[in-house]
């Protein structure tokens, strides 16, 4: 090796250091921490703490809080991710077609999603507000009667959720929209010329074509909604067990109970379920894109 | 009537451009018509207006005497071959040549039986499991072409379906394009630029530029007789070989100039054109060495290319060219008179290196 390659050796190294640094830093010593944590009995308020093998994950499994949450979970994920997905999709199939305007009515759908989740958390608790929130105000106007949104066991998720598909719904129709206007125009003039109906246009064209971003989509969502945390945290609270997810109950665990070590067992868990889940997606989305293949141009 | 007659067919853009002005053709039935010129003349879009895909600004479009000049795509009986193919990517083959037919309602085993009929017709029966984007260009294009034959429809429009394909491609998918047509009967209009694949296929061809007509006529006519120095020029390889003269009227007596010679002409060709400025034209194979030639040349450039050599010269008209057989034995530098048959010689009014302005009508 000469001189001047040793030193482009060198500078590559000198590059690649401060990524791998954060990574290291951010990301691999935190879970590898994690799980050594997971296998003892540390607590927040610090002192010696020692290895007890596989006992928090037996308590993790034992728990009757911990299927709650899955069940809760797994509602939420379901019901936010569908609603979005439907309500992004139709939005973007209204907003496909260039109109004067467009640009505009786009940026407002968009704001939502721009908005930090805790914030947004907050204003909704007011809007949503049995007694003085201003959606029960227009209601009782309407002769809606008063519904309790944040304190009737029957509505709290159902509050939660609404606001988690007015924040999300934008985002499945942003990545919605980019799928459908990368269909080639040519597909439609050749379904035009081969005599499809609007629907058979539809149903085998644009909505096949679309699919593979969908998933994406739906992959991005339901990974995100599976962590959920701030909207529950600011419009329900972390405790209440009618809107206690994965995440809600990890924090009791951990920041409330101070028990890091069962904390840290829940966090493996559920980062070993949301794995799961987005391998299936993946190797969904990997399938439909190999099938497609080249492509044609 | 013809089978397909367009009138006065116009489409001008919202933003003004015109893109096809004031054209009519008629059409026979079973003809091979190709839409010939450079690229934005006009031509893809006439293609476009047949299929439906565009709609007309004026003017009328009738197949087989009826009026079709509003109808959507889908009501019209037509196949339509497009440039980059427009296969539907996520269904296999087999499904992309069903498709038309499940539009129209076919039983499945009648859709079945005539996929794999065409599918074996155009050679994609090995095909037919796979997905377009395993396939070559070539391959693809048989596809696209099994797909809008299926439907066995009144009319083939091509739009440049060779333009993607590599040379040698080029030509196979050229004889077997014009072979299919032949053997179905149906009436087809095909675009492209390239004047070589025009002259192959048409029994007529539409020459276009800058949205009109320029000339349609069979291959021979217009490599023969061109309209205008422009298609002369543009049709045949090499082009005609142009130059500038002048018709002298000197009592009784015509005869054409250029610089300061005489030009050999057939004087029945001269008569019905006005004195002036003219242009003259001659196809590289009627240019031979003659001893009594008036063309004085100076040999610039040999081109050897086995079935015939270009031989490229300077002379007092300008560059020429000619075409030969014979293998020439003579090296740039040296000199040699030309001649020609004076019937083969094409004369225009005008100076066609400073034609006339258009108007602009926008």
């Amino acid at each position: 090796m000469t001189k001047a390659e040793l030193h482009t050796q060198r500078l590559k190294h000198v590059f690649i250091m401060p990524a791998l640094v954060f990574l290291i830093a951010l990301n691999i010593f935190p879970l590898l921490y994690n799980v050594i944590l997971a296998f003892s009995d540390a607590e927040l308020s610090g002192g010696d703490w020692q290895f007890i093998g596989g006992d928090n994950f037996a308590e993790v499994f034992e728990e009757p809080r911990f299927g709650t949450a899955i069940r809760t979970t797994a509602t939420f994920v379901f019901l936010a991710v569908t609603a979005e997905l439907l309500i992004g999709f139709i939005l973007a199939l209204t907003l496909r077609e260039p109109f004067k305007g467009k640009s505009a009515v786009l940026t407002f759908l968009l704001v939502p999603m721009m908005l930090s989740p805790a914030v947004m958390g907050l204003y909704w608790n007011l809007i949503l507000n049995g007694h003085y929130g201003i959606l029960n105000f227009v209601l009782n106007l309407s002769g809606f009667g008063q519904p309790q949104w944040l304190t009737d066991p029957d509505l709290k998720l159902f509050s939660v959720l609404l606001v988690d598909i007015w924040m999300w719904s934008p985002f499945m129709m942003l990545i919605a929209l980019a799928g459908l206007q990368a269909i080639p125009r040519h597909l439609y003039e050749a379904a035009a010329i081969d005599r499809a109906s609007r629907f058979t246009v539809f149903w085998r064209i644009t909505l096949p074509l679309c699919a593979p971003l969908l998933f994406l989509s739906v992959l991005f969502r339901t990974t995100d909604a599976l962590k959920q945390f701030d909207l529950i945290m600011a419009i329900t609270g972390p405790n209440d067990t009618a809107t206690q997810t994965l995440s809600a109950l990890l924090y009791q665990v951990m920041l409330r109970d101070y028990n890091i070590g069962l904390g840290s067992a829940y966090a493996l868990v559920i980062l070993v379920i949301v794995i799961a889940l987005a391998s299936v997606f993946i190797r969904y989305i990997d399938t439909v894109q190999r099938r497609q293949g080249r492509a044609s141009p | 009537m013809s089978f397909l007659v367009l009138d006065a067919l116009e489409k001008t853009y919202p933003d003004g451009t015109k893109a096809v002005k004031d054209v009519s053709l008629e059409i026979e039935e079973g003809e091979f018509i190709v839409l010939l010129g450079p690229s934005g003349c006009g031509k893809t879009t006439t293609l476009r207006m047949l299929a439906g895909l565009e709609m007309p600004t004026g003017g009328t479009i009738l197949l087989g005497n009826q009026d079709q000049t509003r109808l959507t795509p889908s009501e019209r009986d037509v196949g339509f071959v497009f440039q980059f193919y427009a296969l539907y990517p996520h269904m296999s083959v087999s499904k992309n040549i069903a498709f038309p037919l499940e539009n129209m309602g076919l039983v499945s085993q009648e859709v079945d039986r005539l996929v794999s009929e065409v599918s074996r017709h155009v050679g994609i029966t090995e095909h037919l499991h796979h997905h377009p984007g395993q396939l070559s260009g070539g391959d693809q294009q048989r596809v696209a072409l099994a797909r809008a034959m299926v439907r066995r429809p009144k009319m083939f429009l091509m739009d440049e379906p060779l333009g993607t394909l590599d040379a040698d491609r080029r030509l196979a998918m050229r004889e077997f394009i014009r072979e299919q047509q032949i053997e179905s009967g149906i009436t087809t209009v095909y675009v492209t630029h390239d004047q070589e694949e025009a002259m192959a296929l048409a029994d007529r061809i539409v020459v276009m530029r800058g949205g009109r007509i320029d000339q349609f006529d069979t291959p021979t006519k217009v490599y023969e007789h061109p309209a205008d120095p422009l298609t002369a020029q543009f049709v045949g390889s090499p082009g005609m070989n142009l130059f500038t003269g002048e018709l002298v009227v000197d009592g009784t007596d015509r005869y054409l100039r250029s610089g300061d010679i005489t030009i050999d002409a057939d004087t029945k060709a001269l008569s019905d054109i006005a004195d002036g400025p003219v242009t003259l034209g001659l196809r590289s194979e009627y240019l031979i060495p003659d001893a009594e030639g008036t063309l004085q040349a100076e040999t610039v450039l040999v081109e050897r290319l086995g079935s015939h050599c270009n031989v490229y010269f300077d002379s007092p008209v300008g560059r020429l060219v000619m075409r030969t057989e014979s293998d020439i034995s003579h090296r740039p530098g040296d000199t040699l008179k030309l001649g020609y048959d004076t019937q083969h010689l094409r004369i225009w009014a005008g100076d066609y290196a400073r034609p006339p302005l258009e108007v602009s009508e926008t």
